[in-house]
């Protein structure tokens, strides 16, 4: 990842990341999987009960019982991440977010994924938000357990 | 400033596709009351590190949404070939905007402009065979993008 803080951009395909917000996840007892499905995989249910969102540029909260990660387990230990469900800043409005991408399963005796990264899709009101819906963003997750929730941290691709 | 953060990820270079593009078709205004568009992959190339080939000419294209506040909002498929003969399948979402208004009318008359007087990144999902290229079907993607006159260049980073 090349970093152009402090001179110019040379090339069109310079980036770098900014460091948004953070998305701390809770997830209900009644998660599942079911299947196998044709092909298969397998369907995962991970309905979102609640949680925070803390950062330089977004603070608020998950929408409680807003939606589900509805995940395909596939059968070479990847999870194909395919979340939808609300987000609420603190000035109260309410972001639609769609989070897609990827968890590779832990190795033998590691307590995180090895692999957890994702890039979420926002739908939000014209107003102070509306950034989300013109950056494409990143993010990696850390599992967390006791209560069972997921680290979601952010980076705006500029 | 977040060079040391222990959650930043890393990139790595992984392939350039270069595209030329067949010419646009426009449903505007939408039902949305926004414009769609089509545009379609007539030819490319791929050249990196990590996969070389070309674009199936006319296997898919662009279909993206045009909204009213300027930015444009990706939904793209098509196929790639690589060397060895595997087909993958693409899938892109992302946005372009102008960073200014008469940057956003030279835009629109197809004129080159620099490629720091616009936003253009993606996010690519592909579906690869079993096999050299399965890794990119576990792997998230970005792309930064050039806006060509009547083509387009995206270069691809695999976040490690």
């Amino acid at each position: 990842m090349k970093r152009i803080e402090g001179r110019e951009a040379i090339s069109a395909a310079d980036c770098e990341l900014e460091h948004v917000f953070d998305i701390e996840v809770l997830f209900g007892a009644d998660r599942a999987i079911y299947g196998p499905l044709p092909g298969g995989s397998s369907q995962g249910y991970t309905p979102a009960t609640g949680g925070t969102i803390s950062g330089p540029r977004l603070s608020g909260t998950v929408v409680p019982q807003s939606g589900a990660d509805y995940a395909t387990v596939r059968t070479d230990g990847v999870i194909e991440l395919s979340a939808h469900y609300l987000l609420e800043a603190d000035d109260g409005t309410r972001i639609y977010v769609e989070n897609r991408g990827y968890l590779v399963r832990p190795k033998r005796d590691e307590p995180q994924p090895s692999y957890f990264r994702l890039t979420p899709y926002f739908r939000v009101p014209e107003g102070p938000h509306d950034w989300l819906a013109r950056t494409v963003i990143v993010g990696g997750g850390e599992r967390r357990t006791d209560p069972d929730r997921t680290l979601f941290r952010y980076y705006a691709l500029r | 400033m977040n060079d040391q953060h222990p959650f930043a990820p890393r990139f790595e270079h992984a392939f350039t596709i270069s595209i030329k593009l067949s010419k646009p078709y426009w449903v505007k205004p939408s039902v949305r009351g926004d414009t769609r568009a089509a545009i379609f992959a007539a030819s490319g190339t791929v050249e990196g590190p990590r996969l070389n080939g070309r674009v199936v000419p006319m296997s898919g294209g662009d279909f993206p949404l045009t909204r009213e506040d300027g930015v444009i909002d990706f939904d793209a498929r098509y196929l790639l070939e690589a060397d060895d003969g595997a087909i993958i399948y693409l899938e892109n979402r992302g946005y372009r905007w102008a960073k200014d208004k008469e940057i956003a009318v030279r835009m629109r008359k197809n004129e080159d402009v620099s490629h720091d007087d616009y936003y253009m990144r993606v996010t690519p999902r592909f579906d690869a065979p079993a096999g050299p290229h399965q890794w990119m079907s576990r792997h998230v993607f970005v792309g930064v993008a050039e806006k060509l006159p009547g083509a387009n260049r995206i270069h691809y980073f695999v976040v490690l």
